[in-house]
């Protein structure tokens, strides 16, 4: 279980998050709406723990954020580009990643998470010359390749086709299946509708329940 | 399957290390060519000019370009790298413990620091005649990238770089620094080798402690 309780954030005199207190159920999948700039990436952080709240507690399992450690363990996550390295194959940051945790580095998983997310294992080119598109596939495989019972995704729609939105349909309806603990972020509702149990709007570094 | 084996050298750390080596010398590859400039004037000038500084009884006093030259393009050449490697690239992973990763970046400075040494040396065959000068020069040269890649992580590298000059120019007409002191041929005394370590050992050592404590209380731009 994931809580979050009244944090804060102020960056540069500016409140990033205002008193933003939520509860993820363990196998519950909730998505956070909200426009550009309205604070969704950075909840995501401050669960992850890369961002330390001003004020307020986060707790993930229980354990509150950098007390036993610097950042959350056991959550699979995907913010896109910025968290991959540019200069590396696909299959070298993914491999980086496995390398990092307490799994063993098996090859042969790491070829079937990048055929899972539609993309080529023997692609040997730096992910700098993917498109956007390709890059999101390669930060949905570094969600998925360790098999954590929490996983976070940052606008995994960015750069996604009709057909990848598709995809990304099936592979989230799985993860539900699977009873995997989902905080998916978006500015799509619709998307969001179809893949989380609920929804939360983010505005301006507020939560509040979504109307519908 | 790879395995993981425990020690420092297992595949897992030395895959880290090599990854954030990438990461380090990949950005300032450019900035390596910043490396002729000085390089350059021990070839011209030759090294003992370069190296000489000014006596702390010259007078009038004039600050040594050269000297001071050689003395800052180490750190314009590292920039940001480190400050990226902890703030930006750092491992996303609670298993990668922070000694291990700080342990990382000294080990990747170090081997900067042995780059600019040699280059410097072969440049100048300032060992030549000044052996006991150039070894010292050499641990000066590790102690200040290691003492700058910690506080660029703290504060920004340009404020960093920038406090460098002004304390440098600074000693120039003071003289009450000693491990600055001992970078100037004409101010090296062996007696002082000792004070000079010993206060490097003591910014080094602090700051550790200082990075290791900062590094619950910051944010991560990733």
């Amino acid at each position: 279980m994931i809580e979050l309780k009244d944090v804060s954030k102020t960056l540069s005199h500016r409140e990033i998050l205002r008193h933003v207190s939520l509860e993820i159920k363990d196998g519950e999948s909730l998505g956070l709406n909200g426009p550009n700039g309205s604070g969704k990436t950075i909840i995501l952080k401050t669960i992850l723990g890369f961002v330390r709240p001003s004020s307020g507690e986060v707790l993930v399992n229980g354990v509150p954020n950098r007390a036993k450690t610097l950042f959350a363990t056991a959550i699979g996550f995907s913010l896109g580009e910025e968290a991959l390295l540019p200069n590396f194959s696909a299959t070298k940051n993914l491999e980086l990643i496995v390398l990092t945790t307490d799994h063993e580095l098996n090859r042969q998983v790491i070829r079937e998470a990048l055929i899972r997310v539609e993309l080529n294992p023997d692609d040997r080119r730096p992910i700098k010359f993917f498109s956007l598109g390709m890059k999101q596939r390669v930060s949905l495989a570094a969600a998925l390749i360790n098999n954590e019972p929490t996983m976070i995704f940052d606008e995994p729609t960015n750069g996604i086709d009709k057909k990848g939105q598709l995809f990304l349909r099936e592979l989230f309806s799985e993860l539900w299946g699977q009873h995997k603990t989902l905080i998916i972020t978006s500015h799509d509702e619709t998307f969001l509708n179809d893949v989380t149990d609920r929804i939360l709007e983010v505005s301006a570094g507020e939560v509040t329940a979504s109307e519908e | 399957m790879v395995s993981q084996s425990e020690g420092f050298f297992n595949p897992k750390n030395l895959m880290v290390l090599k990854r954030n080596a990438c990461l380090f010398y990949g950005r300032p590859k450019f900035r390596l060519l910043l490396l002729i400039v000085p390089i350059l004037l021990m070839v011209i000038a030759g090294g003992r000019s370069v190296f000489y500084g000014i006596s702390i009884t010259a007078l009038p006093k004039s600050v040594p370009y050269y000297w001071l030259i050689q003395l800052i393009m180490p750190l314009l050449i590292m920039g940001e790298s480190s400050r990226r490697l902890f703030r930006h690239d750092i491992i996303l992973s609670p298993r990668v413990s922070l000694n291990h990763y700080l342990l990382d970046n000294l080990l990747i400075v170090g081997s900067f620091s042995l780059l600019i040494w040699i280059s410097y040396g072969l440049a100048s065959f300032i060992f030549l005649n000044h052996a006991l000068f150039w070894s010292y020069f050499g641990l000066h040269l590790l102690f200040i990238n290691s003492i700058y890649s910690l506080l660029a992580v703290l504060f920004k590298p340009t404020m960093v770089i920038l406090v460098g000059l002004i304390l440098s120019v600074f000693n120039v007409f003071s003289g009450d620094i000693s491990f600055l002191n001992l970078t100037m041929i004409a101010r090296f005394s062996v007696p002082d080798v000792w004070v000079g370590l010993f206060e490097l050992c003591l910014i080094l050592g602090g700051l550790l402690v200082l990075v290791r404590w900062a590094f619950n209380r910051i944010d991560y731009t990733l």
